[in-house]
């Protein structure tokens, strides 16, 4: 049989979402804001305005030839939609600087905030183009902060996580309203040709426990997946931090792809890696910090356990590529999981 | 001067006295009340059948020519083959021999539709000869024999208003072998270096307006005076010619191939070429069947058939009998079952290949004389 | 057998599907059936499922908006607009998935047979055996512009079949990108009476190295002054339909071969039982949706539903399902007298099934409608003879009918005879540059549509994808032509 031509992202993340085996190893490292660089835009600009983040991804594109393009500006976005005051800096993504809700406020009477509302419509507006621009070839990843986060950036972090201890009503009301918000901006994005990635930074195990993760955190992001699985969609699950001892629940959540941060590969693919595609999870700080050749070795080896993962595994870093993260080590990633042998068969729905 | 490249000059002008002189001949035995049989291909049907049933065979093999390419355009949309647009062309400008009847044989798609045109357009009767592509198939064989019994019926009614005489096509079974030797004898000359390659081409392909005694005059007048084999290899890296049918007015690339020396034509599998002649009809038996088998096993210089690994054999070993160097793939414009295969033969043949496709729009022959260089200055 | 007997097939009568009734028919764009699908129960949503014997399976729901698709590739989709009735979400979803639905089948244990250039002869014979599943990669000719994208084409082009090849180089692309379909466990390719640039391909496709047999296509020849026909002659109906029966049976051994079970003529008379009731309900939409004012079907859907002919989307049964389904609700709309588009919107017969979809969807927007279609597939949803030994009644359907194995005017009796019935005031050709069949057929059908329907005949080809939108020159003869028809109509 005729070697088979490279194929490019679109094709290989067809075959691994439908439990086939790419011709390569998909190689998507998170990158978002840091693309901003690439096309020259300060990262402010790039937060605030649709076409300079579009204008960045699709730049970055053609720089890295990474396997799928991932619009995300900061995890408040879906809060500061609904009224919490963010702070704007030129070289930062915007920082919560006054929550929605006070300790007065009920969270039941929020209303999920229209995808006009705030900065939704740069994602949504970014993925509208970066869809028509090489939606062909790329997939176009949109994230969206997940019930728990946006829960946190609607009340104030601490408040949220003193709420889960000492006033669950209100932590549930929170998460119910942080869920709702979602709604309108998944569906704006969905129609503008994004796949949505939820993403709960705050419900990793660095952060709150696995009973609090079980019993605050799932039930919400199960309602989203659920409703993403609606419209038949695969649904990526990103949680940074140390998620290994929520390894036994992340599958709960329905997500079919989990992208994971501080966690044991082998470990990962061994076990939610039975139900789970994984995505992951090379080191951010070795991406800022390493020499090229280190990481290219780090993702060989990488790779070299992930293959093995029994649903599929895409190749990808732990959290979000900072921002000072150099050009070379990103082309470094991408030039080992190119190198990279085709992964084995994936275990098959029957 | 090569021994040769003078004699070239000869044999060029015999083969052009000879054509001029069929050309009268026609037009008389046309005026006489013999029927001339237009086909546009050469083993479809098979031009010994046509000569049995009384008619007259005349390949079309016009092209080349920008006047018939326009007059095609006219009747044709731009992606017409070179082949269908100079032979309608030519057959609507009126000039020349007007047949009285066509044969179109169904070797590829845009010939067996030249049927509607030739008598939608063109008022000329038509018959429709089926030729099975697939020739592993069990029955090809078959198929092909009753195609041949009911054209002949047809054909005999048409020109003679008599029945089909399988007499007759024994005995121009054996004239044709008799030509298809004097043709092999040709080949042989050409790879020993006593006749020009674009001579022994142009030569070959007047068979199929010649027939086969007019051909076998003038190709024993030119081998008779051809010089004997050179000691030494003779100049110029030896090429391998093939492609679709070689139409009248492509005869610049072979000329290009061989006038500065430097590329000889060792051999060819084209079905306008000496190649099909490689191999005669049984005269012994049926001759129907002979012919059907003929034509169903046999390559005969087109890579038509599926699968096509007979043909692609058939170059590998005339390559390697005539220590070819190189293959030029002379193609038409728009020839679909050729263009779309050259990039996957030239891995298979292993060999440095140039692929032309014949355009004939004014001012390409320079930009053909460029490639041609460059692909033997690379040889060489 | 009786297809009417057919109880097994009967359209399921979801639960929920009342709680989902259609709308009055109007045209919506990808955003609203977003937001309509909302609405849609999910029971509804987990009863129509292909491969249906596999069962409930995490993989086999193929009610999804269009929404989907775009989000997962088909760009065109968010330039289209669609039927706004469950029947024709259902047929979307079921067309659209068929990429999915043969890796499925592989996965399942299906085997999985590329056919090549025959539309419509060789599927019914290889559903008749267990276990596989027949497709065309031919059909990838799509693929670029449902994509707007031009991977297959440039992959095509480099591997030496370019823009000279039509778009079914397309198909070549996938073969060697593997990532549109599985590898087949056969390929069975037409050749004989067959558009060059597909024999072609086939022949590039066999190089590959997959597990292949060539089929012939005989060619109906035309009855020209002179000609005599009789039995036992070349070029007699009879002899080519047996011909073809006999290549029918050879193909058969290569599938048994494949499936593991002798062919047996039993089962494949079943076959075509089923068969015959797609193409009868084909038939039946296609009269509908030609005929009747306001339409009950957009073009885009009849498009689709034409296509199911050759191969049932790669599941004959749940395929008979979703056009029961169809029918209803054209029946439904018909006898209401309700649709889409004005009532006067100009009627136009159109050859050659456009590569683009945006074209069709153009032509309504315009104000026309289609009267008639020949999207070369005619033997697609030719009746079968079932009281005929089965090979024999395949054979005599396809070469009596088949689109292109005769000349063009045979190709465009039927074609016109329909558009005469259905009022057709012009005729549209969208040609393919490069095809061999449009290299003479195309003045040939101008000159007799342009005579049988006394209109104007607009003849373009359709332009490569990968820009956005359809290319300037093309949407502004469109629009020019619509024009020209609606004041020929005021006049």
């Amino acid at each position: 049989m005729n070697a088979a031509v490279r194929q490019n992202a679109r094709e290989a993340w067809s075959l691994l979402l439908i439990d086939e085996a790419p011709g390569r190893v998909l190689a998507s490292p998170i990158l978002t804001s840091r693309a901003c660089l690439c096309a020259g835009y300060a990262v402010g600009e790039y937060c605030r305005d649709a076409g300079a983040m579009a204008k960045s991804h699709l730049k970055a594109l053609e720089v890295f030839g990474h396997d799928g393009i991932c619009l995300f500006s900061d995890v408040g976005i879906l809060a500061e939609a609904m009224g919490s005051v963010f702070h704007h800096a030129e070289h930062a993504v915007p920082i919560l600087d006054r929550p929605l809700v006070g300790e007065a406020d009920d969270p039941r009477e929020l209303r999920a905030p229209g995808p006009r509302s705030g900065r939704l419509p740069v994602i949504v507006g970014a993925a509208r183009t970066c869809h028509a621009s090489a939606g062909d070839v790329v997939p176009v990843f949109a994230f969206v902060p997940g019930p728990f986060t946006t829960a946190a950036m609607l009340a104030g972090v601490e408040a949220f996580l003193t709420a889960l201890v000492l006033d669950p009503p209100r932590a549930r009301a929170l998460l119910d309203a942080g869920a709702r918000a979602s709604v309108p901006f998944l569906d704006a994005l969905m129609v503008a040709g994004a796949l949505p990635v939820i993403v709960e930074p705050l419900a990793s195990a660095s952060v709150v426990s696995p009973k609090t993760f079980e019993d605050f955190a799932r039930p919400y992001i199960l309602r989203l997946v659920r409703y993403l699985h609606r419209f038949d969609l695969d649904v990526v699950l990103h949680v940074c931090g140390e998620t290994g001892p929520e390894f036994g629940l992340l599958p709960g959540t329905e997500a079919d792809l989990l992208s994971l941060d501080k966690v044991d590969l082998a470990e990962a693919s061994a076990r939610p890696g039975r139900r789970c595609r994984i995505v992951g999870n090379l080191s951010t700080d070795l991406m800022l910090r390493g020499a090229p050749g280190e990481v290219g070795r780090a993702v060989e080896a990488m790779i070299e356990v992930g293959r093995g993962t029994p649903k599929g595994y895409v190749a990808s870093t732990g959290c979000e590529l900072p921002a000072a993260t150099p050009d070379e080590n990103i082309h470094a990633f991408i030039e080992a999981a190119r190198d990279a042998a085709s992964p084995p068969e994936t275990e098959k729905k029957s | 001067m090569r021994d040769e490249t003078k004699n070239a000059g000869e044999a060029t002008n015999r083969i052009r006295e000879a054509l001029e002189r069929r050309e009268e001949e026609l037009q008389t035995l046309q005026g006489e009340g013999r029927k001339i049989i237009a086909t546009l291909a050469a083993f479809a049907p098979p031009f010994e059948l046509i000569e049995a049933t009384g008619g007259v065979p005349l390949r079309l093999l016009e092209g080349g020519e920008a006047d018939f390419e326009t007059r095609g355009l006219r009747l044709l949309k731009n992606e017409a083959c070179s082949l269908l647009k100079g032979v309608l062309g030519a057959l609507s400008s009126g000039s020349g021999l007007r047949p009285d009847a066509v044969v179109v044989g169904g070797a590829c798609d845009q010939l067996r539709r030249a049927a509607e045109v030739i008598s939608r357009d063109l008022g000329l009767p038509v018959f429709e000869f089926s030729v099975p592509r697939a020739h592993g198939n069990q029955g090809a064989q078959e198929r092909l024999r009753h195609e041949m019994e009911w054209l002949g019926r047809e054909l005999a009614h048409f020109c003679r208003g008599a029945p089909f005489d399988p007499g007759a096509l024994g005995h121009r079974v054996r004239a044709w072998n008799r030509a298809r030797r004097a043709a092999r004898r040709l080949d042989e000359s050409r790879g020993a270096g006593r006749l020009a390659g674009r001579e022994a081409l142009a030569l070959a392909r007047s068979i199929w307006r010649l027939g086969p005694e007019a051909f076998l005059e003038a190709a024993g007048t030119i081998e008779a005076s051809l010089p004997p084999a050179p000691e030494v290899s003779p100049p110029g890296v030896p090429l391998l010619f093939t492609g679709p049918p070689v139409l009248w007015g492509d005869d610049t690339i072979a000329d290009f191939l061989e006038a500065s020396g430097r590329g000889r034509i060792a051999g060819d599998v084209l079905e306008t070429g000496t190649y099909p002649h490689l191999e005669e009809a049984d005269e012994n038996g049926d001759p129907l069947e002979a012919l059907a088998q003929r034509a169903n096993r046999f390559p005969l210089g087109c890579g038509f058939k599926r699968p096509d690994g007979a043909f692609v054999e058939a170059v590998r070993q005339e390559a390697r009998r005539w220590g070819a160097k190189g293959v030029v793939y002379k193609s038409l414009s728009f020839c679909a079952p050729w263009n779309h295969q050259a990039s996957r033969f030239k891995k298979i043949w292993g060999l440095p290949l140039l692929a032309l496709e014949g355009d004939y729009a004014a001012g390409q022959t320079t930009r053909l004389k460029t490639r041609i260089e460059a692909f033997l200055e690379a040889l060489s | 057998m009786n297809p009417s007997d057919l109880t097994h097939l009967d359209v399921e009568r979801a639960p929920d599907r009342c709680a989902f009734p259609d709308p009055a028919p109007r045209k919506i764009g990808v955003e609203e059936w977003h937001a309509r699908f909302k609405r849609v129960p999910q029971a509804l949503i987990d009863t129509y499922r292909y491969f249906r014997d596999a069962g409930r399976t995490a993989w086999n729901a193929y009610l999804q908006p269009p929404s989907f698709f775009h989000i997962y590739g088909m760009r065109v989709l968010s330039r289209l607009a669609f039927d706004n009735g469950l029947a024709s979400l259902r047929l979307w979803g079921f067309v659209l998935n068929e990429g999915e639905r043969l890796y499925r089948a592989r996965q399942c244990g299906r085997k999985v047979v590329a056919l090549m250039g025959d539309y419509g002869s060789l599927a019914p014979l290889v559903c008749s055996f267990p276990g596989l599943v027949p497709f065309y990669p031919d059909f990838q000719y799509w693929t670029p512009f449902l994509g707007e994208s031009k991977v297959l084409l440039d992959t095509a082009e480099e591997a030496g079949v370019g823009e000279r090849c039509c778009f079914v180089r397309s198909a070549l692309a996938a073969f060697l990108r593997r990532a549109y379909f599985p590898d087949p466990a056969l390929v069975i390719a037409s050749t004989g009476a067959v558009c060059d640039d597909l024999d072609a391909v086939a022949q590039r496709v066999q190089a590959l190295g997959h597990p292949f047999a060539w089929f012939e296509l005989p060619w109906r020849k035309s009855a020209h002054p002179g000609y005599r026909f009789g039995p036992e002659c070349a070029g007699d109906p009879s002899r080519e339909e047996a011909l073809l029966a006999d290549g029918f049976r050879r193909a058969a051994g290569r599938l048994s071969a494949l499936a593991g079970v002798p062919f047996d003529e039993g089962r494949l008379s079943a076959t075509l039982a089923k068969v015959e009731r797609a193409r009868s309900l084909i038939r039946r939409i296609r009269t509908l949706a030609l005929s009747v004012s306001p339409r009950p079907l957009p073009a885009l859907e009849l498009m689709q539903v034409e296509f199911a002919g050759p191969h049932f989307y790669a599941d004959l049964d749940e395929c008979l399902s979703v056009l029961e389904d169809v029918k209803e609700t054209v029946e439904r709309r018909a006898a209401a007298g309700i649709g889409f588009g004005p009532p006067d919107a100009s009627p136009v017969a159109w050859a050659t099934p456009p590569a683009d979809p945006v074209l069709l969807h153009r032509l309504e927007e315009m104000g026309g409608r289609l009267a008639a279609t020949e999207f070369m597939i005619a033997q697609s949803r030719a009746p079968l003879d079932l009281s005929r030994p089965p090979l024999e009644a395949l054979a005599s359907s396809f070469f009596l009918e088949a689109s292109l194995i005769g000349n063009t005017e045979q190709r465009a009796r039927a074609f016109l005879d329909e558009a005469g019935a259905n009022g057709a005031r012009g005729a549209v050709i969208s040609g393919l540059f490069a095809s061999s069949h449009c290299v003479s057929e195309t003045r040939i059908l101008r000159d007799l549509m342009s005579k049988r329907l006394d209109g104007p005949v607009l003849a373009f080809d359709v332009p490569s994808p990968g820009g956005r939108g359809l290319r300037n020159p093309v949407k502004n003869r469109l629009a020019a032509y619509m024009e020209t028809l609606k004041r020929r109509r005021r006049t």
